[in-house]
């Protein structure tokens, strides 16, 4: 057995059949980024996640001193709103990890229209409740913190609070919906231009 | 078709086996050289306006092919060799001629034993076996001629005594042999 028996016998492979058409790759490229850029956010809430904790729990509770048990209540709120959103925001995505994609499989193209529409409307709608419950559980901590302000002083913080955090609310809510409009729609649109031609076939 | 869509289904039609058997040399698995190749088409495709004509297509292609094999390993995180089970389960399976049986249960035993070498020793042979020039692999590689002909003839060496060896005993030859 010499060299020339292994080319031979090496160059008799041919390439599977799959999708090579440049508009194919295009989205394949498309949906990898988005993966990639999903699993990123996931991250990211994460580390998030931790550090929100870690700076209520371990920086400002021993600081502020809590009077009252609504500290500890608002806390509670806003570290499960975010551990729900970012469980949920995994939880969909975790296969990526480990799945071939695969755009020839009508099952794949399916499949990853169905999570990239979840994660649409999850970003789009569960954005404001998740704002709002954030919203609660800061004003909880306000409550505690100002436990022992007159009521004037407590009103305006609460207002001032709420319309900061408001106006922070909807200024990134219009750019996440305009950030989704740019990422997600123009995928989904391809992959369900590709999911009728593959039922088609 | 623009003239871009044109040149490119050319190029894929061209060369299309030979990078998914470069694909196939740099990673084991089945599944995930698979995966590389389509990353190795897409990437093809997206930095097309960036071939100048300045190296040989070949070149230009073989280059893509394996830093998206290198980025692909790097991923992965971890040297996947194949399993001897795997090669005895096909040669059972090959049910055609004798000669083709033959050759599946060589096209096998080829697989695993390059599955057992070092990845940069995996890159050149995969180039090797497509009968690139020395000079063309060196220009891929970005070494001189002298150093790969130097490493080709070891990996030679090592590949040859790997086939040699009873299936199952490459593991240990690798291990103890030849590092």
């Amino acid at each position: 057995m010499n060299l020339e028996d292994f080319q031979k016998s090496w160059q008799t492979q041919q390439a599977p059949e799959q999708p090579n058409k440049p508009t194919a790759l295009e989205t394949i490229a498309k949906v990898k980024a988005l993966q990639q850029k999903v699993v990123h956010t996931n991250a990211i809430m994460t580390v998030v996640l931790c550090a929100t904790v870690a700076a209520f729990v371990f920086i400002l509770r021993p600081f502020l001193n809590p009077n009252t048990i609504w500290y500890d209540v608002g806390v509670g709120i806003v570290f499960v709103t975010v551990l729900l959103v970012t469980i949920m925001q995994w939880f969909k995505t975790a296969s990526w990890k480990n799945r071939q994609l695969d755009l020839s499989s009508r099952e794949y193209v399916t499949r990853a229209i169905n999570k990239y529409t979840f994660l649409n409307t999850t970003n789009l709608k569960t954005t404001p409740v998740l704002m709002a419950f954030i919203l609660i559980g800061i004003n909880l901590i306000y409550v505690d913190i100002f436990w022992n302000g007159s009521f004037k002083l407590r009103l305006v913080m609460h207002i001032l609070l709420n319309a900061v955090m408001i106006t922070i609310g909807v200024v990134s809510f219009y750019y996440s919906k305009r950030h989704n409009e740019n990422t997600y729609k123009p995928v989904i649109r391809e992959l369900e231009e590709l999911q009728q031609e593959l039922e088609e076939v | 078709m623009s003239d871009k869509e044109k040149l490119f289904e050319q190029i894929v039609q061209d060369n299309q086996d030979r990078l998914y058997r470069i694909c196939r040399a740099c990673v084991p698995s089945h599944d995930d050289a698979n995966d590389l190749y389509q990353e190795v088409l897409v990437k093809v495709w997206l930095n097309l306006h960036t071939f100048r004509g300045d190296a040989k297509l070949s070149t230009w292609l073989y280059r893509i092919t394996l830093n998206t094999a290198i980025l692909h390993q790097k991923h992965q995180g971890k040297h996947t060799e194949l399993l001897p089970q795997h090669i005895s389960a096909l040669a059972d399976t090959a049910t055609e001629t004798a000669h083709k049986q033959q050759q599946e249960v060589l096209l096998q035993k080829l697989h695993y034993c390059i599955s057992c070498l070092e990845k940069q020793e995996r890159l050149i042979i995969s180039l090797v076996l497509e009968e690139v020039s020395y000079k063309e692999i060196a220009e891929v590689l970005g070494l001189t001629t002298n150093h790969v002909g130097v490493k080709i003839n070891r990996i030679k060496q090592k590949l040859a005594l790997l086939m040699e060896k009873p299936i199952g005993a490459e593991l240990e030859l690798n291990k103890t042999d030849l590092r």
